[in-house]
């Protein structure tokens, strides 16, 4: 009641991601089908966005953090944003990715320091996003497949801007979710088939087509 | 009375120690080092005022270059294979050594003159000299160690956050510090002090070999082996054939760029006689086999470098002043300097015998 009030008053909402798999929740080893019939099995998924801006419904862009974010489906509390206020958002806006400057600058510290696994050592560049499990369908050591996607230069920069339209009759003193659906990882854009890229590890062609993918992983539905 | 004198005196003995500890502040500042650039060089590119050289910053970073810690097993350093009296390469390895028997796919360069150097490995994969530890310490070939693990063995060790405090101000060990005082370290080792470096500055003469062989190979050589650095930092194919066991297609790697197959670093030749065996994969043992190389075993693809389409000739005087000019290029100064050796072990006076020069 209270908190209503408050959020009332303040307009004060919450984005947070909510990882699902097409229309079921997402479970850390859970199995799932992709579209191409693969059993999949998800240990880890792991992406950077930064760059967080909102449209209001005067047409005004307001920077919502200058920060990188690393949102992890293992962590629940890596998957709220810690925005203070949405008011009239019309637009949310962000990129899943690191910033170029970021992979040009030497050693980062914080959500970007190296140490958390999300670089590649032997090449300059942030992992942006990472995904890791076993299918049956994959003919690799102990069915292993492990997608890493980054580069940050062109023609391969993997980074995606992701723009998303809050529905219209959006619950205003409800924090808005982002379903974010996996099974566009392996569709979303481009068909990939487990049997046969079971592995990205550097930046290029594989990783642009997983990058146009997990473009498309997000959307907003009305929280009513 | 008696009460005034002694608030007197305490505000006094507040202000005085006050001032002392005003003192020890300044004193536990680390000191700053300046980095001197040789006469005529180009600016170097790295950026200092982002890591600014101090005396604590880079005992730290020598300390941690030969540090076995770095490594999963605590048997290998990076001084294992950069070696002060071979210029910081591998002595006599092709291919460099790591841990648990493994081969890695290439030779270690020679580490000297690294603020000039605005990529890093043989494909230019790494765009910052901090980042460059990095690659060594978690290959599985070479450390095998995982960052997050060598800064938790790193803030065990006693000396450490002692140390990184005298070096950054507090006792914070993350990977950003790791870089930078390994970094400090690397910027300090600048080799300027060749028979060639002191002829440039006039306190020195060649012999006729040597003037002949340096006219020799400003013609021939200094294309891709720009004085005064004998660089320019370019990646070029010079005909070495594709190893079919390593499969290094060099700087495509990097780019995903057809044009870049087999495009590998153009190394410094500073140093060179004593920093064998030399290309990408250390598969040429000595000089003779390199200038063989260059004038009967090139195989010419699409994407060879311009300049050496039709091989480069050399005839056998030629090859014999060039040889001659590029002893002029040892540092002796540098591959016997203290401030490079390892702690405890002091310079290697004798270094091996080169059994290919």
């Amino acid at each position: 009641m209270l908190m209503g009030l408050f959020n009332t008053l303040f307009s004060q909402t919450t984005v947070q991601f909510k990882m699902m798999f097409n229309n079921q929740d997402f479970h850390k080893d859970s199995s799932y089908i992709n579209s191409a019939g693969e059993m999949v099995q998800i240990h880890r998924f792991m992406f950077y966005t930064n760059k967080w801006k909102v449209i209001n419904a005067s047409n005004d862009t307001i920077n919502l953090s200058n920060d990188h974010f690393l949102i992890n489906a293992d962590k629940e509390q890596s998957m709220v944003m810690p925005f203070p206020q949405l008011a009239n958002a019309k637009k949310i806006l962000f990129d899943i990715g690191v910033d170029s400057i970021r992979n040009t600058s030497g050693i980062q510290t914080g959500i970007l320091d190296p140490a958390l696994g999300m670089f590649w050592t032997w090449r300059t560049g942030y992992i942006m996003a990472k995904m890791h499990g076993i299918s049956s369908q994959a003919k690799t050591a102990g069915n292993r497949f492990s997608y890493e996607v980054g580069g940050f230069q062109s023609p391969y920069n993997s980074v995606r801007t992701i723009v998303l339209e809050v529905p219209i009759n959006q619950e205003k003193n409800k924090s808005i979710t982002i379903k974010t659906n996996l099974a566009n990882w392996f569709s979303g854009k481009h068909f990939i088939q487990i049997g046969t890229t079971p592995n990205c590890h550097n930046a290029g062609k594989l990783a642009m087509q997983l990058a146009d993918n997990y473009a498309t992983l997000f959307s907003i539905h009305s929280n009513k | 009375m008696q009460i005034k004198r002694t608030i007197l005196f305490i505000v006094v003995l507040v202000i005085l120690s006050a001032g002392f500890i005003g003192i020890n502040k300044n004193q536990s500042i680390s000191k700053r080092v300046p980095f001197i650039v040789p006469k005529g060089w180009p600016q170097p590119v790295y950026d200092f005022s982002k890591n600014p050289l101090s005396e604590e910053g880079i005992a730290l970073g020598k300390q941690l270059f030969y540090d076995t810690q770095l490594s999963k097993d605590g048997t290998i350093s990076c001084g294992s294979c950069h070696q002060q009296f071979g210029a910081f390469n591998s002595y006599d390895h092709p291919l460099s050594h790591g841990l648990e028997n493994a081969l890695t796919t290439r030779n270690a360069p020679a580490l000297f003159n690294l603020a000039w150097q605005k990529e890093f490995m043989w494909d230019g994969g790494i765009n910052h000299l901090d980042l460059q530890p990095l690659a060594p310490i978690t290959a599985h070939n070479e450390m095998g160690e995982d960052i997050a693990n060598v800064l938790a063995k790193l803030k065990k060790i006693k000396q450490y956050p002692k140390l990184f405090k005298a070096a950054f101000g507090d006792e914070t060990i993350n990977t950003q510090r790791l870089g930078k005082a390994l970094s400090q370290f690397l910027l300090t080792m600048v080799s300027s002090n060749s028979k060639y470096d002191q002829v440039m500055r006039g306190e020195d003469s060649f012999l006729l070999p040597e003037k002949l062989g340096h006219a020799i190979f400003k013609t021939k050589c200094a294309q891709c082996h720009a004085e005064p650095l004998f660089t320019d930092y370019s990646y070029r194919n010079i005909g070495i054939p594709l190893e079919p066991y390593l499969n290094d297609i060099g700087r495509m790697t990097i780019t995903n760029d057809a044009s870049d197959s087999l495009k590998f670093k153009v190394p410094s030749l500073r140093n060179v006689v004593v920093s064998f065996p030399y290309g990408h994969d250390g598969r040429f043992f000595s000089l003779m086999n390199v200038f063989e190389h260059y004038r009967n075993h090139m195989q010419i693809g699409p994407t060879t470098d311009a300049v050496l389409k039709n091989k480069l000739p050399l005839s056998n005087y030629e090859i014999g002043q060039l040889r001659a000019f590029l002893q002029t290029l040892t540092d002796s100064v540098f591959l016997k300097d203290p401030r490079f050796a390892e702690p405890g072990m002091g310079v290697h006076s004798n270094p091996p015998l080169d059994q290919h020069n």
